[in-house]
């Protein structure tokens, strides 16, 4: 999901912010999404992080990667306390803006996988998101998110044993 | 990538497609940056009003209206005091007012938050008094909370708000309100934590704080301790109460062996019962006793442990709760090493 940036730059070091957003926009928003589980809440997140760093803006834009900082920023403003608080009070409702529509081969298991992720704790769904959505390495995340490698092994570890465990039941009760 | 891996990523992107369109997102960052500049600026006006000092707090917030606001009232309600913390929560507690705080969070002051203590910059519970480096920090305050006495002029009851400027780390969730007396000021990385640290300030009521302490020496002993525990109060040289807490289990045991293996007291030492001089009251279901800590007269005293004893650095490891900063009298040696949790 690494996107380049190409368009955006006005120099080689210092991409002009309307036009990095307007190239990098759409990822991130896809990145919150999938964070979020809720379109208006991942405009938010985003909103938010792009706020903050309109200000200071020429200094990101000369960090050796805006992409990453950003992307932290996004991240950050997930895990925000008011945007669990938001959560927890439409929980139900988040889940149906689910995309995944319409008939297809592998759509029930995709939808289930999507909704399982979902409904994972937080710190678990924001670890197997960046792993598995953003493709990003164990170290990557770590330095990212501000834990230890190993405790972001561990939470991606847990919640594909959640998920798994989720799958067995679905699938269990589906064939009963 | 395992099966379940791949199909998981599979997942995700064809989830992710449903995002939002991204239209106007550069512009409704500009309008929220906007936003944020403005209340940022009345945020600064806060953040100097409380490094300022209380009384242009008070005037900049209540002026002169002598009643405090709903939190300070809620507060003020000693039944609102439930006997728990919360879980990950503990009480420390101050003069007359006692809080709930993470688990997490240590001890030392705010204004030396970049002193490296060990802590890296975590959070803490600063109280008055104690041991400070000649370091000036930048921003000038970290995390945690402090107690401050309240000075002249009134009240402080400040809303927790985010702060940007070099008082407090930039985003820093601030507020402060004033409970008996006692001005306690919470900066916290989360507004959940924030609210629910400030809103958990109580004032201490004559049945002591949820630990059992009084908040003066002077008062009525509180309540009976349970068996295998012991409760610790702290108090200073004016008899107001510094910190409580209550040791179980195993920690009560070697604290019950460590006043008992201490050596008698002389005889030559006269103890003027007018005396008020910084004490530690330990309490279990059998002892009841005092840790002089200044005076003529630094020994352990009281009912449950005979005769007086001396003070050894093992009761002063357990008498000392974590955070203990300060001295002790010449003749009295102080454990290797304090207590942290």
């Amino acid at each position: 999901m690494q996107v380049a940036v190409k368009g955006a730059r006005v120099s080689a070091d210092a991409p002009d912010f309307d036009g990095w957003v307007e190239v990098r926009g759409p990822a991130l928003l896809r990145l919150a999404y999938t964070l979020t589980g809720n379109r208006a809440d991942a405009e938010d997140v985003v909103q938010e992080a792009l706020a903050r760093a309109l200000p200071r803006w020429d200094r990101i834009s000369r960090v050796g990667d805006v992409d990453a900082y950003v992307r932290r920023m996004v991240v950050n403003a997930h895990t925000s306390w008011w945007r669990k608080f938001r959560r927890r009070e439409s929980p139900v409702a988040e889940l149906r803006d689910s995309s995944i529509d319409g008939p297809g081969e592998g759509f029930d298991d995709r939808r289930r996988l999507w909704l399982a992720c979902q409904a994972l704790p937080e710190s678990q769904r924001t670890a197997v998101v960046l792993r598995y959505y953003e493709q990003l390495e164990y170290a990557e995340i770590a330095e990212l998110t501000g834990l230890r490698e190993g405790s972001v092994r561990a939470r991606v570890s847990r919640g594909l044993a959640v998920l798994r465990e989720s799958l067995g039941e679905s699938m269990g009760e589906a064939d009963e | 990538m395992s099966d379940l891996e791949q199909r998981l990523a599979d997942a995700l992107s064809d989830g992710a497609r449903g995002a939002p369109p991204a239209v106007g997102l550069a512009g409704a960052a500009r309008s929220r940056a906007r936003a944020r500049r403005r209340n940022r600026l009345v945020g600064a006006a806060a953040a100097v009003a409380l490094a300022v000092g209380v009384p242009a707090a008070v005037l900049a917030t209540h002026g002169s209206d002598p009643e405090p606001q709903n939190p300070s009232q809620v507060a003020n309600d000693p039944d609102a005091a439930g006997p728990d913390a919360r879980g990950g929560y503990h009480y420390e507690s101050w003069h007359h007012v006692t809080i709930e705080v993470p688990d997490t969070w240590g001890y030392g002051t705010l204004n030396q938050w970049c002193v490296d203590d060990g802590m890296e910059g975590a959070p803490r519970v600063d109280r008055p008094g104690g041991v400070q480096t000649l370091v000036l920090c930048t921003p000038g305050s970290g995390y945690g909370v402090s107690f401050a006495p309240k000075q002249q002029g009134g009240e402080v009851d400040w809303p927790v708000a985010e702060q940007h400027s070099d008082a407090w780390p930039d985003g820093a969730f601030v507020g402060a309100v004033t409970v008996g007396g006692v001005v306690v000021t919470v900066a916290a990385p989360e507004v959940n934590v924030a609210l629910e640290v400030l809103g958990s300030v109580r004032a201490i009521g004559p049945q002591g704080d949820p630990n059992g302490c009084t908040s003066s020496r002077g008062e009525a002993p509180p309540m009976a301790v349970s068996d295998g525990a012991m409760r610790i109060c702290r108090y200073d040289a004016q008899g107001l109460l510094e910190q409580s807490e209550v040791l179980a289990g195993e920690d009560t045991e070697r604290a019950v062996a460590a006043l008992e293996a201490a050596p008698e007291a002389a005889d030559s030492c006269m103890r003027n019962v007018t005396d008020v001089e910084p004490i530690v009251r330990l309490d279990t279901s059998s002892i009841s006793v005092n840790v002089d800590l200044g005076g003529e007269c630094p020994t352990v005293h009281g009912h449950g442990v005979g005769q007086d004893r001396t003070i050894t650095p093992d009761v002063l490891y357990w008498a000392l709760s974590p955070g203990w900063s300060g001295s002790v009298p010449g003749d009295v040696s102080l454990p290797s090493e304090l207590r942290r949790r």
